[in-house]
């Protein structure tokens, strides 16, 4: 209660507030393809690569967001080729990605000049620091995830569902994946500030996860899994201001919390079916 | 009666890499035709019809559908796999997955229209399966799941179907019912049906052709004792099936 009160009162958690929810949008709605596509690890691989882009960044004195930007859409076309290119060996490449990308951003950060980086900021997310300059970038972000997949949702719902029979039908499957996976780079971006890069896979995964498991349609995990993931930043935002907690953690652990809740009521509502 | 051939293989070699899985086939499919293809597992059946939708590409010889290559002439073929990648917890209903049909006839942008949804409809009657139309795809039986495999074909309206072993999950009658349709659709397609129900085939096709790598017969005869035997390599008991309509 402290906590609505504090936020009656700060800016900085309004903005903390709608940064996670604008965050929560992107993810609900990209969330779920990633979900039914199973490529929760390569997205991992994106997210974590997206560390050498931010370290060569800080190295050249660019902006570090512009350097994350590029490097996510970058580490998405590569890896996204690749797994396409050698699907048998995808798992090796993927964490070649991820753990190269890692190193590379952390060579790069060692040797800035001034090391004062804030390195921890984009492993873990602030998102107490969230400005409103971030909250136009993310809107931004936002709207072109949001317009993309209301122009292309038939094609990226085939390319998940089916990719042979959408390429009998004409639709591009390459392109399509890896537009898909430029938009999944997008919203890692989205979360870095609130969650980190360390952890936005849970974010991606776990809403659209649990959604799944109550829904039965890709739009109707899009809405719900957008509106567990405002909850979850509320939920998880309130819990760390207290005892001051690291917030992106607590949101995470929350979002983790509720995935197996909801998988036990799953559980639990089966077993009564059947008993 | 064979019109304009609307399938042109000539001296057709095809493989994964490894040795040839088809070798010389060379084989015109009339247009409205209704055509069986026969032959032992392995035999390369599957591989033929991947060539035809320009899956694979022939290491020799020539293909044309619709008087064109296989690539551009995809969009007029339907095609029932005889297996399915995706994954059956798939969030999507039986409506959803027919509806995909029409991705390559509706204009590529935004949402399905009216009309999509009303051929994907018609589709579903065709099989006998609306009342399953809101039904998640992950609650079906196997032969049921089969059935929206064939409506989803059919809502591409195509002026060629393909369909790989179509019957394998079917009860007898549905089996029945589906021949049935076949020959129906059979007045607006041309159609080229894989199966092992060799009773079946030479009950309701018009000409067989009978695959174990190359092209070992194809007649518009009924199926003999004997070219069965050369095929399959041993003997088969015909079953007949019980009487029909
Ligand atoms: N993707 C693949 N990679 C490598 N070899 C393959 C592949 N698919 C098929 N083959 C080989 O090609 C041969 C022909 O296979 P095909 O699937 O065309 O047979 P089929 O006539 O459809 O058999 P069935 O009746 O069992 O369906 C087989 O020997 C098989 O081992
Ligand atoms: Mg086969």
């Amino acid at each position: 209660m402290e906590f609505l009160h504090a936020l009656m009162d700060f800016t900085f958690l309004q903005n903390a507030l709608l940064g996670g929810f604008l965050a929560s949008l992107g993810c609900g709605v990209i969330g779920p393809y990633v979900v039914v596509k199973r490529i929760s690890y390569l997205v991992g691989g994106i997210a974590h690569a997206v560390l050498g882009g931010v370290g060569v960044a800080y190295y050249f004195d660019w902006s570090p967001f512009g350097g994350a930007l590029a490097a996510a859409v970058l580490a998405a076309l590569l890896i996204g080729w690749v797994s396409l290119r050698w699907r048998l060996q995808e798992d090796m490449l993927i964490g070649a990605f991820w753990a190269g990308g890692m190193a590379i951003g952390i060579l790069f950060i060692s040797r800035a000049p001034g090391y004062n980086v804030d390195l921890m900021s984009y492993l873990f997310g602030n998102i107490l620091l969230i400005t409103r300059d971030d909250l136009l970038l993310m809107a931004g972000l936002d709207a072109v995830i949001l317009a993309l997949v209301m122009v292309f949702h038939r094609q990226f719902q085939a390319v998940c569902f089916d990719e042979q029979f959408a390429r009998l039908r004409g639709v591009g499957v390459t392109q399509f994946y890896l537009l898909l996976l430029c938009m999944v780079a997008l919203t890692l971006v989205l979360l870095i500030q609130v969650v980190g890069l360390i952890l936005v896979i849970a974010l991606v995964s776990l809403p659209a996860a649990v959604a799944g498991q109550w829904v039965r349609s890709l739009g109707a995990m899009m809405l719900l899994a957008t509106i567990l993931g405002a909850v979850v930043t509320l939920f998880g935002l309130g819990l760390s201001y207290g005892p001051d907690l690291p917030s992106g953690a607590t949101i995470v652990l929350v979002s983790a919390l509720a995935y197996f809740l909801s998988t036990l009521m799953m559980g639990i509502r089966k077993r009564r079916v059947q008993g | 009666m064979i019109a304009r051939p609307v399938i042109e293989l000539a001296g057709i070699y095809a493989g994964y890499g490894g040795p040839n899985v088809l070798q010389d086939v060379t084989l015109d499919v009339g247009g409205g035709e209704f055509l069986g293809l026969v032959g032992p597992n392995g035999g390369g059946k599957s591989t033929l019809l991947k060539v035809i939708l320009g899956l694979l590409r022939p290491t020799r010889g020539q293909v044309r559908v619709l008087g064109t290559a296989p690539l551009r002439a995809r969009r007029q073929v339907g095609y029932v796999p005889q297996y399915v990648e995706f994954a059956r917890d798939f969030p999507i209903s039986v409506g959803g997955v027919v509806l995909m049909g029409r991705l390559g006839q509706s204009p590529p942008l935004f949402g399905y229209r009216r009309c999509d949804r009303a051929i994907a409809m018609h589709s579903l009657r065709e099989v006998g399966l609306v009342d399953l139309c809101e039904r998640p795809i992950g609650e079906l039986s196997g032969g049921q799941f089969q059935r929206v495999l064939i409506a989803r074909a059919l809502a591409t309206e195509p002026e060629i179907l393909l369909l790989d072993e179509p019957t394998a999950n079917l009860d007898p009658r549905a089996e029945r019912d589906l021949f049935g349709l076949l020959k129906k659709l059979n007045r607006r397609m041309t159609i080229l049906v894989v199966t092992h129900d060799i009773a079946f085939v030479s009950e309701y096709v018009a000409r067989v052709a009978c695959l174990n790598r190359e092209l070992v017969c194809h007649t518009t005869e009924p199926l003999t004792a004997e070219t069965i035997e050369r095929l399959y390599g041993h003997p088969i008991r015909f079953v007949q099936h019980e009487g029909h309509g």
